[in-house]
């Protein structure tokens, strides 16, 4: 009998060109958040769904956001693998800075399929839905349980989405793993992430005219005295999981790391990272700023603790009565891992080994995804796809190739995931 | 005292009735600027100069913003007195914190209410009915004198004293200025520290915030140039000796004025860092960032040394580029002048008021006259709450500096100026 995976391989390139239009319809159907309506693209994918038989339902606690979930059991005890991925796309710009037929037109060129969010995450989603039809037909060959979700709160943060289906239908969604298929590239698998925590500081002093300085204090110079009091947040050494350390001294994924994201990343995985995206002091030359507005952006790595930032920065904050801070991200996030030495890992690096010669590294990533609502619960989840070089760009776009492989990386890892015991 | 001088302080005397209710009318003429349509403010010192005979005509560069420039010669040979008030105020702050209408006039209290109040529409009614007092006296003067009521000073616009002297320096600049902003009566100012103000942009290629090593960041290095720019505060200045002493005489009474610590800027390079923008999101690493210095001059600096040495600092923090918004140089008129001594005389015997030559750390209009070398100088009621709500004048104190600027300009006028 032929292996499943080869089952798999084949019925994939039998239904290439199936994929390709499934993938293309997807991406020509407006997704962009904000705004967030997304119940075109959904009811795009429920088509899909229905036209197979496979049941689903819808929760949308948001009616012009809805959330698709479903699922099946193969009667055989097992383990239970979770799909995500996410149909809101990032907002696409100006339509006219667009090079093949504006964001929605899912244009093929030379071998790529353009349109906003063809790489985050309409590629990846499509994988997902691909996966879950074609395990569905051999769930004969399989045990335990596979769940798809798909959610349409990712970009904005996910309280509408991914978050709110761990509040409401934990059981139902959390599994024993979650395989997911934001952008990732060839080289690497995502099995961790940084967290923003982001800071909105305020200075407050009395103003004046700018000719009387000895009135009143500058709220623009106590914000450059803050900005470099903040600077010893990024001295903060992690405490970090001994699996996590091994990673990340790895050769192999400190070079993935510093191709993929840039000389210097590798460095800066493991560091607290800040930056002060947005400065505003002051109405006008001539005054004494009363006010000055400081947004800082601190990435904590795994190890560091939001709590730890937390203290640390109230600690520096006693020698600036003067200033007040909020937090403007979500305070229950935190740096998230998983095993990078576990068995879905190994699954995948297999699975692409196999589908493309490269054999992925592990990783820890700078931005945030859905997948840490899995590793926050104890879940692991690991992410698999395409670039991420031209996402949120006019020429975001996905290798036609590019996008075959994640389909075939994550139905072979899916299903030797869901492999009997002994097969 | 003289004849002269009595029949003077017998008309203010006469005249003091109307002389507040023209202050009150004044205020309700609201005249904020920006936008400084001064139509209608100006047209209330139309109404009292017209009733008393005194000659002016109105010269507008933009007719929203008309300025009054009125003139008249004594019966014999003398200097030339010119009078300089503005007609435009700040704009009205905080109205909610205001105890009654903003442009109100209310007369309460001994006091007179309202938005420009003191700065300086009190002023600006005191010097036109100087101008009218003394004209009905100009059988018994020598010299001219001449009133400038303008247009466009809150914004140092073009329309107002800057107009008249370019386009009219023959009539308007005279021999001497006085300027009634407000300070305190018991202060003459003769010199002004001088704005430079610089702008600094700072542009990188920026970044996703999560990537910080892709791009150096345009507030950080911003943060670094402006902790830098501190340094010129430290500048070494060759203070002339006259305003040093003046300075130093006066350090009690300035610090009174203006709270401590404001003598020991007088004579220094201050700076104030009085914008500072960049970057678009918080989580992009910026690409921009601009910042906005006003610095200070002290008399002695030639402002071109100052841009100089804001250009090394700049210069230290690539890629960030100066750019000079505006610089004057700092002027001061002499301390020892005549229309200081006759000041000081007069307020001494009208007030009881023991008053010093000093300089100031805000720019008024007298600037320009020292510009183009003539000597000013600026007396006036206490600033009481200017741009701020509740802005008034005292009506007494006023009385006192009414009659100091009349029995001033009378003796300048009159030969009191050999003495």
């Amino acid at each position: 009998m032929t292996s499943l995976a080869d089952t798999l391989l084949a019925a994939i390139d039998d239904r290439r060109e199936d994929l390709i239009a499934f993938l293309q319809g997807f991406v020509r159907t407006p997704t962009a958040n904000p705004p967030g309506e997304t119940r075109q693209g959904a009811a795009y994918l429920e088509a899909f769904l229905k036209s197979r038989d496979l049941t689903y339902k819808v929760i949308a606690p948001m009616p012009h956001m809805p959330n698709l979930l479903a699922a099946f059991d193969t009667g055989r005890p097992g383990r239970h693998l979770v799909l995500n991925g996410h149909i809101d796309v990032f907002p696409p710009g100006r339509d006219e800075m667009w090079r093949h037929g504006g964001p929605w037109s899912g244009a093929m060129d030379n071998g790529r399929l353009y349109g906003r969010g063809t790489a985050d995450m309409k590629c990846g989603t499509i994988a997902s839905f691909a996966t879950y039809a074609l395990l569905h037909e051999h769930r004969d060959r399989l045990a335990g349980r596979l769940t798809l979700t798909a959610v349409s709160d990712e970009e904005t943060g996910g309280k509408w989405g991914t978050g709110y289906l761990f509040k409401h239908h934990r059981d139902e969604v959390a599994g024993d793993c979650c395989l997911n298929g934001e952008p990732s590239s060839a080289h690497t698998v995502r099995y961790g992430e940084k967290t923003p925590h982001w800071l909105i500081f305020t200075v407050k002093t009395r103003g004046a005219h700018g000719a009387y300085v000895h009135m009143s204090a500058s709220a623009n110079k106590i914000a450059t005295r803050l900005m470099a009091a903040l600077e010893s947040l990024t001295q903060i050494q992690p405490e970090m999981p001994a699996a996590v350390a091994r990673n990340l001294a790895d050769p192999a994924v400190r070079k993935a790391l510093d191709d993929g994201l840039g000389k210097g990343a590798a460095d800066l995985v493991p560091k607290v990272s800040l930056n002060i995206g947005m400065i505003d002091g002051g109405l006008k030359t001539n005054m004494i700023p009363s006010a000055c507005r400081l947004e800082a952006d601190i990435r904590l790595p795994v190890g560091v603790s939001k709590e730890r930032i937390r203290e640390a920065v109230a600690r520096i904050l006693e020698d600036f009565p003067e200033v007040s801070v909020e937090e403007a991200s979500h305070p229950q996030d935190e740096a998230n891992w998983c095993d990078p030495e576990g068995a879905m890992l190994r699954i995948i690096q297999d699975a692409a080994d196999r589908v493309t010669g490269l054999r992925p590294v592990p990783v820890i990533t700078l931005a945030a995804t859905d997948a840490r609502f899995w590793r926050l619960s104890g879940v692991p989840a690991y992410i698999y796809g395409c670039s991420p070089d031209l996402m949120g760009t006019y020429d975001e776009s996905v290798g036609i190739e590019e996008f075959l492989n994640v389909v075939r990386v994550h139905a072979l890892s899916a299903a030797a995931y869901l492999a009997p015991e002994g097969k | 005292m003289t004849d002269l001088r009595r029949r003077l302080l017998a008309m203010i005397d006469t005249d003091r009735g109307a002389l507040v209710d023209l202050l009150s009318r004044f205020v309700r003429a609201r005249s904020p600027n920006p936008p400084g349509d001064t139509r209608d403010a100006a047209s209330v010192l139309r109404d009292w100069l017209d009733a008393r005979g005194a000659p002016y005509r109105v010269v507008a560069l933009d007719a929203s913003m008309p300025n009054l420039l009125g003139s008249f010669e004594g019966t014999r040979a003398g200097p030339h007195l010119v009078l300089n008030g503005h007609i435009d105020t700040f704009p009205a702050v905080a109205a909610d914190r205001w105890t009654g209408d903003p442009f109100s006039g209310r007369i309460a209290d001994g006091k007179v209410w309202g938005t420009g109040c003191s700065d300086m529409k009190q002023g600006t009614a005191s010097l036109v009915a100087v101008y009218c007092w003394l004209h009905a006296l100009r059988a018994e003067l020598g010299g001219r004198l001449t009133l400038t009521a303008v247009s466009d000073e809150e914004t140092f616009g073009p329309n107002g004293a800057r107009h008249l002297i370019e386009r009219h320096p023959g009539e308007v600049l005279g021999d001497c200025l006085l300027n009634a902003e407000p300070g305190a009566p018991t202060t003459v100012r003769f010199a002004e520290k001088s704005p430079l103000w610089i702008g600094i942009d700072i542009e990188t290629i920026g970044a996703h915030g999560a990537y910080p090593h892709k791009s150096p960041s345009a507030t950080r290095i911003a943060a670094a140039l402006i902790e830098d720019l501190a340094a010129v505060e430290q500048t070494d200045v060759p203070l002339p000796a006259a305003v040093a002493r003046a300075i130093a005489d006066g350090a009690r009474e300035i610090d009174r004025i203006h709270l401590a610590g404001a003598a020991a800027n007088m004579g220094r390079v201050t700076l104030n860092i009085g914008t500072w923008n960049g970057g678009s999101l918080v989580n992009m690493l910026p690409g921009r960032c601009t910042v906005e210095a006003d610095i200070r001059l002290p008399w002695g600096l030639p402002s071109s040394s100052m841009i100089e040495k804001v250009g090394e600092i700049v210069r230290r923090h690539p890629p960030a580029r100066m750019r000079v918004i505006s610089s004057q140089e700092p002027q001061w008129s002499d301390p020892a002048h005549v229309m200081v001594d006759l000041i000081r005389r007069n307020a001494r015997e009208v007030a009881g008021l023991d008053v010093r030559p000093i300089p100031s750390l805000a720019g008024t209009d007298a600037r320009l006259w020292r510009q183009r070398g003539i000597p000013a100088f600026t007396y006036g009621t206490s600033a009481t709450n200017v741009a701020m709500p509740d802005e008034h004048t005292d009506i007494e104190e006023w009385i006192g500096v009414v009659k100091t600027h009349a029995l001033s300009a009378l003796g300048y006028l009159t030969g009191d100026a050999s003495k």
